[in-house]
């Protein structure tokens, strides 16, 4: 597109140069315009695609180009630049060629004659709409950053920190001014500074970490339990340059889980004690009624013989289930050497009746002693809420498969342990079901039950440093459950890369043996 | 008279029955809702004496149906489980009251029972 010369003629001061005036003109991204002294008419625009050309003078460009609110602003700004003839610069809105409004930067320079008077003004403006608008997203994002309720911080790859929010400060007590700039471990318990160098390396590797589990350390010395997510920081080129991690405040969320696991436990106690009355008091009721036969006939020596025998069972059958069940949900705070196979044995013999009245045919697949470091009482649970899960899926009866072998982690295969199944034929679970399986308060039991068990369950098992998986089938041709569970045998020790570190309570030393 | 026992456990109605025979009763023991709903409808006895938590038929819902079926025969309900109680005070509910004895019971006191005129359960 070539323009005519009168951008020439306009300039008496130019005079020999109009080639390389009109060159100049081409090769600007700018769009150019003149404009009578007053400006009341638009003499000639170059629109470079940018707003639509005029091919006459406009005398009503404004309403062509500007949006009417806009107008009294760019008139006074003009009507400032004609009285002290000078430059006219005013950054405005536009309506652009394809209909939408844009942003520009306005410049303008008034051409003066021999008297000094303006006799044209000649200016150029540009699009300013991204730069407007990355400038106005980075304000936005500054702000949500800056009002976030959760803890926002940036570090560079050598763990210096570069930005923090309001939030960190109220969280940790540091002002931006104290912390920016020095190592971010003044946050950290000097105990898991070695946790800095796991996260800095994921970062490096450009991973990210999400909903981490740890203790910070605040200005005053407090520890807070946090939720750490921190994602790498790349440049234009996608070269990892830091990190930016959003830390949120869980101590209270912590406390609600410390309520949520006595109310699970106090409940379990309560379900247990119901079994346990149940199991006890008709062995009882046959020894009384036993002893009556006993006296009535004391002179048939024969038959007080027979039914003191028969009493004499009934009593160790009263007698182990006290022993079991007492022991049962003993608060044990020092891990011990526990069984796994005589505790599932213990479980299946006190859920025994109920097998059998609900008509469950019980398969027990393990041979071998397995022993396991742990909280005896804990496991115990843990495995109880899968038995009488299972029992619960087959009201009408089924099969109930236990199995436990020695086995290895399904994550790390260096790490040893026991593999415990727990498979019923009962209706299955639902995908739907299955998704919310562990999450507290989630039951399809109305009449029994919090909605804990589960939940508690995965709890027990990961702060042993086990897994716990499921699948379940609902087809009418195949259905049922399979809970595995993966326990190693000797707690947990170290596993910084696994996100439930700091869930282990810092009282119980489960790796230390105790034999 | 004639009583009929009822209890899943058989070493618990085997030894009832062998108490309330002792006693002169003529005594019969079953040991689910359903075969007692059945000997009642054959034997009409004076009283029942049967457990609440039993697989299949609880001890309730049989009650229930032996009082619609001798409107006169005594039935005495005996439980070990506090669940029972939700049972019994849901039939209640609905408008019959049984007498209920906690397991282990002693037996001269069920005798003494059964040979007295039933009390007015309280509601």
């Amino acid at each position: 597109m070539t323009i005519k010369t009168p951008w020439i003629e306009a300039d008496a001061r130019t005079g020999g140069n109009e080639e390389r005036l009109q060159a100049f003109v081409n090769a600007s991204f700018d769009l150019v315009y003149r404009m009578s002294p007053d400006w009341s008419e638009l003499r000639q625009i170059d629109g470079k695609g940018l707003v639509a050309n005029a091919g006459r003078p406009l005398r009503n460009w404004m309403d062509e180009y500007l949006l009417p609110e806009d107008q009294p602003k760019v008139r006074a700004a003009i009507d400032r630049a004609i009285q002290s003839k000078s430059l006219f610069e005013m950054e405005h809105r536009i309506r652009r060629v394809d209909g939408s409004v844009g942003w520009t930067l306005s410049r303008a320079v008034p051409i003066l004659d021999a008297n000094g008077e303006i006799v044209e003004w000649f200016g150029a403006a540009t699009d300013v709409t991204a730069r407007k608008e990355a400038r106005e997203a980075q304000r936005r994002l500054a702000a949500i950053v800056e009002s976030s309720d959760d803890a926002i911080a940036s570090k560079d790859l050598n763990g210096i920190v570069t930005s923090w929010n309001k939030s960190a400060e109220r969280l940790f007590g540091y002002k931006p001014e104290e912390i920016i700039g020095k190592p971010i471990l003044l946050i950290i318990p000097p105990e898991l500074h070695k946790d800095e160098d796991m996260i800095l390396g994921k970062i490096r590797r450009g991973e990210k970490i999400d909903h981490f589990e740890t203790v910070r350390v605040a200005k005053n010395g407090e520890r807070i339990d946090v939720s750490l997510t921190i994602s790498p920081v790349r440049d234009e080129r996608g070269n990892v340059v830091g990190a930016a991690k959003i830390v949120r405040n869980i101590t209270e969320n912590k406390k609600i889980e410390q309520a949520l696991r006595t109310t699970e436990k106090l409940a379990a106690a309560g379900r247990l004690a119901a079994t346990v009355a149940h199991e006890i008091n008709n062995p009882l009721e046959a020894i009384t009624n036993l002893v009556y036969l006993a006296k009535r006939d004391v002179a048939n020596a024969a038959k007080v013989e027979k039914y003191l025998q028969l009493a004499g069972r009934e009593l160790d059958r009263v007698a182990h289930i006290a022993r079991q069940t007492l022991g049962f949900y003993r608060d044990t705070s020092a891990p011990t050497t526990l069984s796994i196979t005589r505790t599932l044995d213990d479980l299946v013999f006190l859920y025994e009746k109920r097998l059998e009245a609900r008509g469950i045919q019980l398969v027990k697949q393990y041979g071998e002693d397995i022993e396991i470091i742990a909280l005896a009482g804990e496991i115990r649970q843990a495995l109880s809420n899968l038995i009488t899960n299972a029992i619960d899926a087959m009201p009408s009866g089924g099969k109930l498969v236990i199995r436990a072998a020695k086995s290895r982690s399904w994550r790390d295969s260096k790490r040893q342990g026991v593999r415990v199944t727990v498979l019923d034929t009962g209706s299955g679970i639902s995908a739907q079901h299955l998704r919310r399986l562990y999450q507290p308060f989630f039951t399809t039991k109305t009449d029994v039950g919090t909605g804990l068990g589960l939940w508690i369950t995965r709890n027990i098992i990961e702060k042993h440093g086990g897994t716990i998986r499921v699948k379940s089938r609902t087809r009418a041709a195949s259905h049922g459950t399979a809970f595995w569970v993966f326990l190693p045998f000797e707690g947990k020790d170290s596993v910084a890369d696994s996100g439930t570190q700091s869930d282990v309570p810092a009282n119980t030393s489960i790796s230390q043996r105790s034999r | 008279m004639k009583i009929i026992v009822v209890d899943d456990e058989p070493i618990i109605v085997d030894t009832l029955v062998d108490i309330l025979t002792g006693e002169g009763h003529e005594a019969l023991a079953v040991s689910n809702g359903k075969a007692a709903i059945e000997w009642a409808g054959m034997v009409r006895p004076d009283a029942v004496v049967t457990d609440v938590v039993m697989p299949g038929l609880d001890g309730v819902e049989t009650a229930k149906e032996i009082r619609k079926l001798l409107p006169s025969c005594r039935i005495i309900l005996f439980s070990g489980q506090a669940a029972s109680t939700d049972l019994v005070s849901k039939a209640r509910a609905e408008g019959y009251i049984f007498e209920v004895l906690a397991k282990p019971i002693n037996p001269d006191l069920l005798l003494k029972k059964l040979n007295s005129a039933p009390e007015e359960v309280e509601g």
